[in-house]
């Protein structure tokens, strides 16, 4: 049976001052959620920014190798083998260390630079352009040709003092030509810097050249006669124009299928792997998968008390109709609709309060929070399902209406 | 009838409606258990293994930041301490991480295949002074000093290990790892691609920095992280009954060179508090969790007071047509207000317990209920609640009993 007249909209709307406020709850409900799962995605996407700024269509790396953080690497023949593949149109070795760049502090005065720090050090070949890094010109990839360079990561964690240290990272500050030491060795960075961030396994991140990698990371620990860049930890597979992607996978996955020392993966792929690793390797799935539970419940609690409250508010004029003759099924409809007019009324400034406090807690923490329209998507399956939920929760009520207790 | 006892009566009277508002503040209540929970763990990551440790005083590398970034110093400063009068013992102990490879095995939902890595910390101690590293008794590392001994004597071997059993349950069970180790049945531990065999246990717990720990020799310690045994991170130091540690503190700043720092328990646990807490994400993240858990809650609080103070209504109204006065009616809705508080609040508790055991098993968190955390909550609920009654009472004291009728 068609409505005369959108009930649900008027039964919401007829007293203004409490739409507002039931409209508030259910806008609550979606910024707890949306917060909590802006901030889990920020956490896991910041250990995968590499990856992203990564020129590359497949990668090759090594099966052990879970995650970046880890050492094993993919042998230099194994990318060779790759370059001969009809379709690959380049592959190209990155070298990634987290453990053996120490940086000494930058401070001017050398006498005070006593503290060291752990850095991320990536090596790659200079003009390869294996990187896709905005801030960096083609002039600044020139200058790191000369061993002993290094390009900065301009949002290295910052120092935790910034009005006595304004814009200092742990590291000091980081600008060119500041000049300091490498793992025992001097370095001076080059160029205006680039923006990668820190994450869950380093406080910031150096680029050099990969022979400048070879001699003052790799060297050390290598012995005499034995090539530093032999093991590459991350080969990017550039293809050319037109190739199917998948296709030249599964040709370079059955060509390393004996050895099995090498995975083929595409960089979707390889970002899932390494967000997967944070995912069960730290609780921050659990801390905040949690806040997104409980903010589920809590806006199905409220949405449900408010279709219950008016319910019982117009239980005479849901009996009426019901003695007019409309079956149960129409208020039930009646009911579903009110839920999704709170759905949308709660979501829509839910969405633009959350964008707010990510844009704010970006600022704060350093960390970028990023409102994808996938998430936003997520948010708003969520935001249906809870109001959704709580309708059909409250329906009984609404079967249970006499009108014979009415009149 | 005396107001509260009105209030009671209200309530009982329609019992699921006052089900429904209850639940509503037990919900919030446990919201807001739960971020605070999540944040005292976080606070707790790096104190839950210097809780286990025994030391007066702890000499740590000058660059020392937190737990995972220790820094080194020379083993001799170890000697050079028990210069100073007061000072029984000075124990070596390093801190470090390695890829621990999941083997294949069996489990309630089928078999889950090998290869996963997971990281976990390995601890190095000497192993004929583990009972003097660790604090020993019920609820501690080891049961007992003898156990202790026996457990140290048993990782003395190279390339054992002994396991946390609070670590993930990703990695084994102790007793299953154990057997495998014994039998040779069972794919061979792996950590860091090295054999390693699971010898044992003690207890220490999980935080935000590790997901499982290894007890080990100082000589397996080097071999498998491939650090020098010259130096160390930590210093356990221990005093003589009696001795000041604030003033032998002093003197071993005075005696050690500038590559070490003394620290006195509760400073290195403060030190950590504030690292977790202030420069870390994930403690940052969660204290704006925690100050939207508290603004969600409070509204929801309302939201459910408010709802049911509308639905009593007719019965405030028909109070006042008898001839109560306005004072006796906020009365009755505070009474009603503190009420819904404690009957929202005690099934919260309750649900904060479950939620917060269920972060400790399954998510690895140190979370706990402290006195602050119920006492603070519970103000805040009575607070919350209390708020909105006399908001709502003014809706009260405008009910015309001829309204009604």
């Amino acid at each position: 049976m068609a409505a005369p007249v959108p009930l649900a909209w008027r039964n919401l709307a007829h007293d203004r001052v409490r739409f507002v406020l039931f409209a508030a709850g259910i806008t609550f409900a979606v910024v707890l959620m949306g917060v909590q799962l802006g901030i889990m995605n920020a956490m896991l996407d910041s250990n995968t920014v590499l990856l992203d700024r990564l020129h590359a269509d497949l990668v090759l790396v090594n099966p052990t190798r879970q995650s970046l953080l880890f050492r094993e690497g993919v042998n230099r023949r194994r990318a060779e083998q790759a370059r001969q593949v009809a379709g690959v149109a380049s592959v190209e070795p990155v070298y990634i260390d987290y453990q053996l760049g120490m940086l000494r502090h930058t401070a001017a005065d050398p006498g005070t630079r006593t503290q060291t720090r752990r850095i991320r050090v990536i090596g790659v070949d200079p003009d390869s352009q294996v990187l896709n890094l905005p801030g960096v010109s083609s002039r600044d990839w020139e200058k790191l040709r000369v061993t002993g360079t290094a390009l900065y990561d301009r949002k290295s964690r910052p120092h935790p003092d910034q009005t006595q240290y304004p814009g200092e990272s742990v590291f000091g500050r980081l600008e060119e030509n500041v000049q300091t030491e490498l793992s025992g060795r001097n370095i001076t960075l080059v160029g205006n810097g680039f923006d990668l961030g820190f994450d869950f396994g380093t406080d910031g991140t150096l680029i050099v050249s990969d022979r400048t990698f070879g001699e003052w990371l790799r060297g050390p620990y290598t012995p005499p006669g034995v090539d530093p860049l032999a093991d590459i930890d991350l080969v990017a597979v550039r293809l050319d124009p037109g190739v199917n992607v998948v296709a030249v996978q599964r040709k370079l996955q059955a060509l390393f299928s004996d050895h099995r020392d090498v995975d083929v993966l595409t960089r979707s792929e390889m970002i899932a792997r390494e967000k997967w690793f944070w995912w069960t390797n730290t609780p921050i799935g659990f801390a905040f998968g949690v806040g997104v539970a409980l903010g589920f419940v809590v806006g199905l609690v409220i949405c449900y008390q408010i279709l219950s409250s008016d319910i019982a508010d117009h239980a005479a004029e849901y009996a009426t109709l019901k003695a007019i003759g409309y079956p149960n099924r129409y208020l039930s409809w009646v009911v579903m609709q009110e839920a999704l007019i709170l759905a949308a009324t709660g979501f829509v400034p839910g969405l633009f309060v959350t964008l707010g406090v990510y844009v704010l807690l970006s600022h704060v923490t350093g960390l970028s929070m990023q409102l994808t329209v996938p998430r936003a998507g997520l948010l708003l399956v969520l935001t249906i399902a809870m109001c959704v939920a709580s309708a059909w929760l409250a329906v009984g009520k609404v079967k249970k209406v006499d009108p014979a207790d009415v009149f | 009838m005396t107001p509260s006892r009105l209030a009671w009566s209200n309530l009982i009277h329609k019992r699921s409606r006052t089900a429904i508002a209850a639940g509503g503040v037990a919900f919030a209540v446990a919201l807001i258990f739960m971020e605070l929970g999540l944040l005292g763990g976080v606070g707790r990551t790096a104190t839950i293994l210097f809780d286990r440790l025994r030391f007066d005083l702890l000499l740590t590398s000058a660059e020392y930041l937190d737990l995972s970034r220790t820094g080194e110093f020379p083993r001799s400063r170890l000697a050079q301490s028990y210069a100073v009068v007061g000072i029984e013992g000075a124990i070596p102990a390093s801190i470090g991480a390695g890829g621990w490879r999941i083997p294949a095995r069996s489990g309630l939902f089928g078999s889950t295949p090998g290869g996963a890595v997971m990281s976990i910390n390995l601890l190095a101690v000497p192993p004929d002074q583990v009972d003097r590293v660790f604090i020993v008794g019920a609820g501690e590392a080891f049961p007992s000093a003898t156990e202790a001994q026996a457990s140290g004597a048993k990782m003395a071997r190279l390339d054992t290990v002994l396991l946390d059993q609070f670590s993930k349950p990703t990695f084994g069970t102790v007793a299953e790892l154990v057997a495998w180790s014994r039998d040779g049945t069972g794919e061979p531990i792996r950590l860091n691609n090295m054999r390693a065999d699971v010898v044992g246990a003690f207890a220490v717990g999980t935080g935000f920095s590790w997901n499982g720990m290894l007890l080990a020799s100082e000589e397996t310690f080097a071999r498998f992280t491939g650090r020098s045994t010259h130096t160390v991170d930590f210093g356990l130091i221990q005093l003589a009954a009696g001795a000041d540690p604030i003033a032998i503190q002093r003197e071993l700043r005075s005696i050690l060179p500038p590559d070490v720092k003394v620290w006195t328990r509760a400073e290195i646990n403060a030190a950590e508090r504030r690292y977790w807490l202030r420069l870390t994400s994930v403690g940052q993240f969660l204290i704006v969790a925690v100050i939207l858990a508290v603004a969600v809650g409070i509204i929801f609080v309302y939201q459910m007071m408010a709802a049911d103070i509308r639905n009593m209504m007719p019965e405030y109204a028909t109070v006042k047509a008898l001839g109560y006065r306005p004072g006796f009616l906020t009365q009755v809705v505070l009474w009603q207000a503190s009420f819904l508080a404690l009957l929202g609040y005690v099934p919260g508790f309750i649900a904060a317990l479950a939620l917060y055991a269920a972060a400790r098993t399954w998510g690895g968190i140190p979370t706990g209920m402290t006195l602050e955390i119920a006492a603070g909550v519970l103000a805040l609920t009575l607070g919350m609640c209390l708020a909105s009654g006399l908001l709502a009472v003014r809706k009260v004291h405008a009910a015309d009993p001829a309204d009604l009728f």
